[in-house]
C-alpha cells in the first residue's frame, strides 16, 4: 500500500510540475489593461463608513429570551412525538425483505433523513462539524456514523504553519458515533479515527444484525489498518491487525467476511483466530472487493481481478464451489443480494462507451439481465429494503462527475427516481412491514 | 516591504503594483490552469481578478491581507468561469510542461498519467480545494474562508477529491503491475 506521506509528496509533485509557478507571457498586457482601469475611491467601500457588523449578512434575528425558551419548548415537544411516533413501530426482522424507511445521507458532510422521494430531510447533526457515511442499524432504530470535529483557525493554524500542523484530512481526531434517527442520544463508540487520508479510504460501518455491535476498518498512525469490533457501551470486543477492509458480518454475527489484498477472508469474532482466506481465484495481480453474505450465511458475492476487468464470484463461506456470475470481459464489481437473496445486483462498465449499468442476475447465476438506466457512475450499490429499487449514480455529461443520487426501479428501469442532487453516501432504514 | 508596496498601490502607485502583480502573478497563473484545465481560461479568469484587484484595491482596510484577498479573487474567478465552461464543456489538456522544474525525475514523469486522469474527473470545486490545500499550502479552515463555504464543506470536498484521487493512482498502479493472462 502506498503511504500516505509518499501520496502527499507525489501529489504535491505533480501539481508542482503540472502547473510550474513562473510569470505569465500576458502580465504586460494584464498590466496595460490595470493601467487602464480607474480604480474605486476607498470611500466606495461600504465597510469604510459603517461598523462591520451592519454591511454582515444578519444571522439570526435577537429574539426575546421568553421567545427562545418558547421555540426550544416546541423544538422539545416536537423530538418527544418524533421519539413516540416511532416507538410505536413495530420492528422488522434482523434478515430478509422489510419496509422502505427512512434515507439517511451525509450531504456537505450533514447527516439528514429524508423519505424515497427525496422530500421532507431533516437535519440531524449540526454544520460545525464534519459527519459522513452513515449505516442504519437492521432494526432501523439507531444510525452509526463517523464525525470529526471542525477546527477553528487558532495561534498555530494561522497562514504561516503548514498544511500537516493544522487542519489537516490525517488527524486522528474523528469518533464512531451512533445516535437516534431524530439526532438525539449520541454516544461515542470508538475515537482516534483518521479521517480519509490518501493512504486509507473510510469504509461505512457495519452493524451486527442483532444491533448490539460494529465493525469497521480504521488507519493506524503508521498507515495500516486495524479491522475493529465494539460494542454499543463502547467497549472494544475485537481488533484485527491485519490491514482487512470491508468487513461484514454473517447472518448469525459470529463471522466476520472482510477483503486483504490476495483475497476474502472469514474470521470469528475472537481476537485470537486467524481468518481464512475462502476465494479461491488466483493465479494473477487482483484487487478484491465486496464481500456480501446470502441470508443463510452459506454463500459470499465479492468481485476481483485488475482494475477494467474485474468479475463478480460467489463462493461457499467454506470457501467451496467458486463459480464466476455471468463473467464477460466487461469490467463487473459492487455486488449486492437483494433482501430476499434470490437476486444479485452488480455494476458493469459497458464495452463501447464505458457507460456503466446495473446487471441483476438470478442466484444460480441465471438469467442475467442488464437494466436499461440512463447512464451511471461507479459508486456503493445497494437494494431498497423491499428489493424494489437500486441506488445508482447518475452521471453528469460531460461524463466528470455525479450529477445525482437515483433509485433505480429494477422492475422498471426507466422510471428512475432522483434522490438527491450532487453525491451522497445513504443508507435505507428497514421498517416493519 | 510588501504591505508598504500595497499601500502604495492603494494610493494609485501602478509601479507599485506591478511589482505586486509580478511577485504573485506565477503561483496563481499555475492554480487557476489547474482548476479550469485550459491555460487560455485560466488567463481570462486570472486577467479579470486582477483587474478587479487594482480597481478595488483601495477598499481594502487591512493590506496585511493583500495576499489572501488576491487569491481569493482568483479562485472565485477561476469557478466563475467553471461555471460558464460547464454550460460548454471542454476538455483542454494542460499544456505542456514549459518550464524545467527542479523536482521533475522518471517517478514524477510515471506520477503525471495516473494523477492527471484522477485530477481531471474532479469536479472544479474539488480540483480548488485539492490546489488551496496542496499548491497554495492553505490550511483548511482559511481554505474554506477564501472558497466562501463552511470548513465541513471544504473539508467534505477534499476528502472526496483525495477518495478520487487515491482511487486513480491505485487502479493504475495495479494495472501497470498486472501481467497478461488469459481471463478466467
Amino acid at each position: 500500500m502506498t503511504g500516505q506521506a509518499d501520496f502527499d509528496r507525489r501529489l504535491e509533485g505533480w501539481l508542482e510540475n503540472a502547473a510550474p509557478p513562473a510569470v505569465p507571457d500576458y502580465l504586460d498586457e494584464l498590466l496595460d489593461r490595470t493601467r487602464s482601469t480607474r480604480q474605486r475611491p476607498a470611500w466606495a467601500s461600504l465597510e469604510r463608513w459603517i461598523p462591520m457588523q451592519l454591511t454582515m449578512p444578519r444571522q439570526v434575528a435577537a429574539l426575546p429570551r421568553l421567545a427562545w425558551l418558547l421555540v426550544l419548548a416546541l423544538l422539545i415537544l416536537a423530538l418527544v412525538a418524533v421519539a413516540i411516533s416511532t416507538g410505536r413501530h413495530p420492528l422488522p426482522p434482523p434478515l430478509g425483505p422489510a419496509g422502505n424507511g427512512l434515507i439517511a445521507t451525509d450531504v456537505d458532510a450533514q447527516l439528514s433523513v429524508r423519505g424515497a422521494d427525496g422530500t421532507a430531510m431533516r437535519l440531524l447533526t449540526p454544520n460545525t462539524e464534519v459527519d459522513l457515511l452513515p449505516a442504519w442499524s437492521a432494526d432501523g432504530t439507531r444510525i452509526a456514523f463517523y464525525s470529526f470535529p471542525v477546527r477553528e483557525v487558532g495561534p498555530t493554524c494561522g497562514s504561516a504553519a503548514p498544511p500537516p500542523l493544522c487542519d489537516s484530512p490525517d488527524q486522528p481526531d474523528g469518533s464512531l458515533v451512533v445516535m437516534n434517527p431524530d439526532g438525539s442520544g449520541r454516544r461515542v463508540l470508538a475515537k482516534d479515527i483518521r479521517f480519509a487520508s490518501p493512504s486509507h479510504v473510510l469504509g461505512a460501518p457495519t452493524w451486527s444484525h442483532d444491533g448490539t455491535r460494529l465493525a469497521f476498518s480504521a488507519t493506524n498512525d503508521d498507515a495500516t489498518a486495524d479491522m475493529r469490533v465494539v460494542r454499543l457501551d463502547g467497549t472494544e470486543e475485537f481488533r484485527h491487525a491485519s490491514s482487512g477492509g470491508a468487513p461484514t458480518w454473517s447472518p448469525d454475527d459470529r463471522l466476520l467476511a472482510y477483503t486483504m489484498p490476495d483475497g476474502v477472508y472469514v474470521t470469528p469474532i475472537d481476537p485470537n483466530a486467524t481468518g481464512q482466506r475462502v476465494s479461491q481465484v488466483s493465479g494473477f495481480v487482483l484487487g478484491f472487493g465486496g464481500p456480501a453474505w446470502t441470508f443463510d450465511g452459506k454463500t459470499l458475492a465479492f468481485f476481483a481481478g485488475a482494475p477494467g476487468s474485474n468479475d463478480v464470484y460467489t463462493v461457499g463461506a467454506d470457501g467451496q464451489g467458486e463459480r464466476a456470475m455471468a463473467p464477460t470481459v466487461a469490467d463487473e464489481y459492487n455486488p449486492t443480494w437483494a433482501p430476499d437473496g434470490s437476486r444479485l445486483a452488480f455494476e458493469r462498465v459497458g464495452d463501447a462507451n464505458n457507460d456503466i449499468h446495473f446487471v441483476v442476475v438470478n442466484r444460480d447465476g441465471t438469467g442475467a439481465r442488464a437494466l436499461a438506466t440512463p447512464l451511471l457512475a461507479a459508486g456503493p450499490t445497494s437494494w431498497s429494503p423491499d428489493g424494489r429499487y437500486l441506488v445508482g449514480r447518475l452521471v453528469s455529461a460531460d461524463g466528470s462527475s455525479v450529477q445525482s443520487v437515483l433509485l433505480v426501479d429494477v422492475a422498471s428501469p426507466d422510471r428512475s427516481i432522483t434522490l438527491l442532487n450532487g453525491d451522497a453516501n445513504i443508507s435505507w432504514q428497514r421498517t416493519a412491514n | 516591504m510588501q504591505r508598504e508596496l500595497v499601500e502604495r498601490a492603494q494610493r494609485g502607485d501602478h509601479d507599485a503594483f506591478a511589482t505586486l502583480a509580478g511577485a504573485t502573478i506565477g503561483r496563481l497563473d499555475g492554480a487557476a490552469r489547474l482548476i479550469l484545465r485550459d491555460p487560455e481560461r485560466a488567463k481570462d479568469a486570472v486577467q479579470d481578478a486582477f483587474v478587479r484587484a487594482w480597481r478595488d484595491l483601495p477598499t481594502l482596510r487591512d493590506p496585511d491581507r493583500f495576499d489572501a484577498w488576491l487569491r481569493r479573487l482568483v479562485i472565485h474567478a477561476c469557478l466563475n468561469e467553471a461555471r460558464r465552461l460547464k454550460r460548454r464543456p471542454r476538455e483542454v489538456e494542460l499544456s505542456p510542461i514549459d518550464h524545467p522544474s527542479t523536482i521533475d525525475s522518471e517517478h514524477v514523469v510515471a506520477d503525471r498519467d495516473e494523477i492527471e486522469r484522477g485530477f481531471a474527473r474532479l469536479e472544479p470545486e474539488q480540483r480548488a480545494v485539492v490546489v488551496l490545500h496542496y499548491y497554495l499550502g492553505y490550511p483548511l479552515p482559511e481554505a474554506a474562508a477564501i472558497l466562501g463555504v463552511p470548513t465541513g464543506t471544504a473539508k467534505s470536498r477534499l476528502h472526496r477529491a483525495i477518495q478520487a484521487l487515491r482511487g486513480a493512482v491505485e487502479a493504475d498502479s495495479r494495472l501497470t503491475a498486472a501481467p497478461e493472462v488469459p481471463r478466467p
